[in-house]
């Protein structure tokens, strides 16, 4: 006999989990976490040991909770650890603070990782991977890896997909166009090209999970909270773009009127996009909106929504009219108003430190690519303004020498 | 346990510690489906717990912190993809779905859940593990009502599709309202 679907559910989720009675966590290993959490959030640099500063978080951004300040953590011997705060920047009447990447103190490595180019490698504190040849994408997936590389075979459209393995070895490649992969590398969704055929496929690293046909020139610009992938398609004779929210069954138009997607949040399926733009003036207004219901959460002028936070109350920012060479400021949003909490501008410098990309490193802390006096650099930028190097400084002029693995794909 | 040294603030989250870890250990645990994975997850938790233990104001808003932190860094793991570390013996089936029925004996559904959409799992874990209502577990997420209304109802249609013969139709229409 059949039981209810939800019944036998909760009975096999008990079965599977209520044996466990272990208790293994001890407070001296809290402890210990906690203290490395805390490293991890600030180095001051020139002192002859790691110091452990307070953080001070504004509280909205903790999930909503008033429990937002770090507090500092006694060593278990009797003598207390002496505090140094980190000096924090300057911030300017108009509210931004400097753009100054070359002078920023160096902070600890990041294990998200940021690619060299000269080198073709991926590095991260716990070492250097060489990628696969022409790697243009990456991101973890499962225990491996996932990403697009660049291809000079003819017969596909340039780029290909591949998988690799832990060491980045390619264990399978497809031609393909566009990828995206959600935070946690267990769903990904690309677009592949079989002569004249487009689809558009999704799956976890074990298995795909479904595919459909969608129209030339798609590509997958991120995921929504239940699995589905945000499209956008170009129409090359009209020079227009369509958008919709597809989940391998059905596929939902949202947006009309959009210019350019730039950004989707996983968590609160928020996406950011181009809404209009004026060439002569150079003026460029963005919107961030819910496809679901097609409404507004935000309209803005002044920035470029370009990445949400993992946890999708944050969005990360350009100044709303960047040219090739990067954007001059870089800024940390409230992504349910658009309001700025940290601005970085180079302000009214002779020469001026432009970014390239940003990435989320964690909850509230972003990675970017900085270019200064010729110089480019990758930075860990937090809320409370300051900024440390993660990457030594390399001589660029007008090339890069960085890219970072999980900033957003390139649609261009 | 408190010991010599231990001050009462110590002693005080101590005994939260160790009154909630056995249970947020077994959440952790389904939604990570690995044992290791899932104490790194709980530890991290309690460590941002700690952190922010002086500004804990009402004893029974804690629960509802705890679950936020753990939801936040459940989607926060692909940072730490980077530990290479062996996985228990519970992993993701070779096959992330199949249709064999297995006599009401085996894990079927359990299999099942671990193919889900990681924000999909943990709306069904909190909602048919822990018996959290639509509004503790939006809370918990830090999302809306409506997306754990429609991530359980997604959800349970895909475990339906993938597995049939578990199924009683003329139950299904009633469980999901609840």
């Amino acid at each position: 006999m059949n039981d209810d679907l939800t019944t036998r559910l909760r009975q096999q989720l008990h079965d599977q989990a209520d044996d466990w009675e272990a208790a293994p966590l001890t407070l001296d290993s809290v402890r210990g976490r906690a203290r490395s959490i805390q490293r991890t959030r600030r180095v001051v640099t020139g002192a002859a040991a790691v110091a452990v500063a307070a953080v001070v978080v504004p509280s909205v951004m903790l999930l909503g909770s008033d429990l937002g300040a770090d507090r500092e953590i006694p060593p278990a011997g009797p003598s207390p650890t002496r505090v140094i705060d980190t000096d924090l920047p300057t911030e300017r009447a108009d509210g931004t603070v400097p753009l100054e990447v070359l002078d920023a103190p160096a902070g600890d490595a990041t294990a998200a990782g940021y690619i060299v180019i000269a080198d073709n490698q991926l590095r991260t504190g716990e070492g250097a991977l060489d990628l696969p040849a022409g790697t243009q994408q990456l991101r973890r997936f499962g225990d491996g890896w996932i990403g697009l590389r660049a291809t000079t075979n003819p017969e596909n459209t340039g780029y290909s997909m591949f998988r690799a393995d832990a060491d980045l070895r390619v264990t399978v490649e497809a031609s393909a166009m566009g990828l995206v992969v959600d935070l946690a590398g267990q769903q990904a969704a690309w677009v592949e090209v079989d002569g004249d055929q487009w689809s558009l496929a999704a799956g976890t690293p074990e298995a795909e999970s479904w595919r459909t046909p969608v129209e030339p020139n798609t590509q997958p610009v991120g995921f929504q909270t239940d699995g589905s992938v945000v499209l956008q398609t170009l129409d090359h004779e009209t020079g227009e773009s369509t958008f919709a929210v597809a989940d391998g069954q059905r596929s939902v138009p949202f947006g009309e009127g959009l210019l350019r997607l730039e950004a989707t949040s996983e968590v609160t399926d928020a996406v950011s996009a181009l809404a209009s733009y004026d060439d002569p003036v150079g003026t460029a207004c963005f919107t961030v909106l819910d496809p679901v219901g097609d409404t507004t959460v935000f309209d803005t002028c002044d920035f470029q929504p370009v990445a949400f936070s993992p946890d999708g109350t944050l969005v990360a920012g350009f100044m709303a009219y960047a040219d090739a060479i990067g954007s001059p400021e870089l800024a940390i949003l409230d992504a349910a108003t658009g309001e700025p909490l940290v601005q970085w501008s180079s302000g009214r410098d002779r020469n001026p430190a432009s970014v390239q990309e940003v990435a989320w490193e964690d909850a509230d802390t972003v990675l970017a690519t900085v270019t200064e006096g010729g110089q480019q650099t990758v930075v860990r930028g937090e809320l409370d303004g300051t900024l440390e190097q993660v990457a030594e400084p390399t001589q660029v002029n007008m090339s890069v020498a960085y890219w970072l693995p999980g900033a957003p794909a390139n649609l261009g | 346990m408190a010991g010599r040294g231990t001050t009462p603030r110590d002693a005080e989250f101590s005994s939260y510690m160790n009154a909630r870890q056995a249970s947020l250990l077994r959440t952790a645990y389904l939604l990570t489906g690995d044992r290791h994975t899932a104490e790194d997850l709980v530890q991290t938790a309690f460590a941002k717990l700690y952190l922010a233990w002086d500004k804990v104001e009402d004893q029974g808003s804690i629960d509802g912190y705890v679950r936020r932190i753990l939801g936040n860094e459940n989607n926060s793991l692909w940072r730490r993809a980077w530990k290479r570390r062996e996985l228990a013996s519970e992993t993701v089936p070779d096959r992330p779905h199949h249709d064999e029925y297995d006599g009401g004996a085996g894990r079927e559904l359990w299999g099942l859940v671990q193919t889900l959409p990681k924000k999909a799992r943990a709306v069904v874990v909190l909602r048919y593990y822990e018996e959290l209502s639509e509004a503790e577990t939006a809370d918990a997420l830090g999302i809306s009502v409506g997306t754990v209304k429609s991530q359980a109802s997604r959800a349970l249609a895909t475990l339906r599709t993938r597995a049939p013969q578990t199924l009683d139709p003329t139950l299904t229409s009633r469980e999901e309202e609840r």
